[in-house]
């Protein structure tokens, strides 16, 4: 043990008094017997309880003839794992009873919920759908693709366009409507003249490298097509015309 | 209905609908196509192009040619009318 002179002995006194008690307090060593009376002698009954958590806020006390509590054991807190499946109303995912909470909560997915799976510019779930159509059209039982273009200046050389045919077409075809000029077509054998009509359809283009005219430059296009393509054998001759809408079909 | 727009080398060659290309939205389409509709008119020998940022350039245009697959307009109406009569 250290040795003490009698300040410090009484000093550490006073500090072991105040340790007991809690207070701050300066206390005169003439009081020290009373302080160390008034001190708890300790020695009651304790009780040890276990609880669970609930929705509810709970106060843990002790029971009838406990003088307080040495221990409180909470037990884990009952929570659920769910799995849910999107569907098109919303859906609010609580917890069964007596669950309080989610674990974790597994939305489903499915690997159909694709931008080709959906028809196009709907939305689902966030995709937005590029399909379109309800099955492969056709024209006399034959599939077909069609568009249109419109040059934004003159185009002097070859022009090819895209097609989602997968093969070579068996016939191609474009034309345009326009205010300005009218259209001579010549399609194999087959004649037609509408030179004198303006505000008409014509066919300047199809297969097998036509002979087709349109009456503001005399245009003509010898065209060629495989699976994936149509190419428009333009120059600067026989341009493309700027801001012209030309129609285009494979079939 | 697809939109696509044609662009190479900073120029817009074309717009239109259908397969290929890029693919733009219908209102990319109509910003572009009121460019078009609203393009200047060229002098004689020169044309005007579209850079992708929705300008104008002018250009010299390429001398027209005559090769040998070219059959004159003249002779396509020629032939026209023989077949029409």
């Amino acid at each position: 043990m250290a040795e003490h002179n009698l300040t410090e002995l009484f000093s550490d006194i006073a500090d072991a008094i105040r340790a007991k008690t809690g207070g701050t307090a300066n206390i005169v060593a003439d009081n020290f017997p009373t302080a160390i009376a008034a001190i708890p002698s300790g020695g009651g009954t304790y009780q040890s309880k276990t609880a669970t958590p609930t929705a509810s806020e709970q106060t843990i006390t002790p029971d009838t003839g406990y003088d307080g509590l040495s221990a409180v054991t909470v037990n884990p807190a009952p929570l659920e794992a769910k799995t849910i499946t999107p569907s098109a109303q919303e859906q609010v995912v609580t917890p069964t009873a007596p669950n309080i909470g989610l674990s974790s909560v597994t939305v489903n997915g499915d690997v159909d919920l694709i931008a080709t799976n959906i028809k196009r510019d709907v939305s689902i779930f966030g995709v937005v759908g590029t399909f379109e159509g309800g099955g492969t059209p056709t024209i006399n039982g034959k599939t077909y693709d069609c568009g249109t273009f419109t040059p934004a200046s003159d185009i002097t050389a070859n022009y090819t366009v895209n097609h989602t045919l997968g093969r070579t077409p068996e016939f191609l075809v474009l034309w345009t409507v326009n205010n300005d000029f009218a259209v001579r077509g010549v399609i194999g054998k087959w004649n037609a003249n509408i030179g004198n009509v303006t505000n008409n359809a014509g066919v300047i283009a199809s297969s097998g490298g036509p002979a087709a005219a349109t009456g503001v430059n005399n245009a003509i296009y010898r065209s060629s097509a495989d699976a994936t393509t149509l190419t428009l054998n333009c120059s600067a001759t026989y341009p493309l015309l700027a801001g012209v809408e030309y129609q285009w079909l494979v079939i | 209905m697809r939109y696509n727009k044609n662009a190479q080398d900073g120029y817009i060659l074309a717009i239109g609908t259908g397969a290929g290309c890029e693919e733009i939205t219908e209102q990319e389409y109509n910003a572009i196509k009121a460019v078009i509709d609203a393009r200047p008119t060229p002098t004689e020998g020169y044309g005007y192009r579209l850079k992708t940022d929705l300008t104008w350039e002018r250009y010299e245009l390429p001398e027209p040619e005559t090769t040998d697959e070219d059959v004159p307009t003249e002779t396509v109406l020629a032939e026209l009318q023989e077949v029409l009569e």
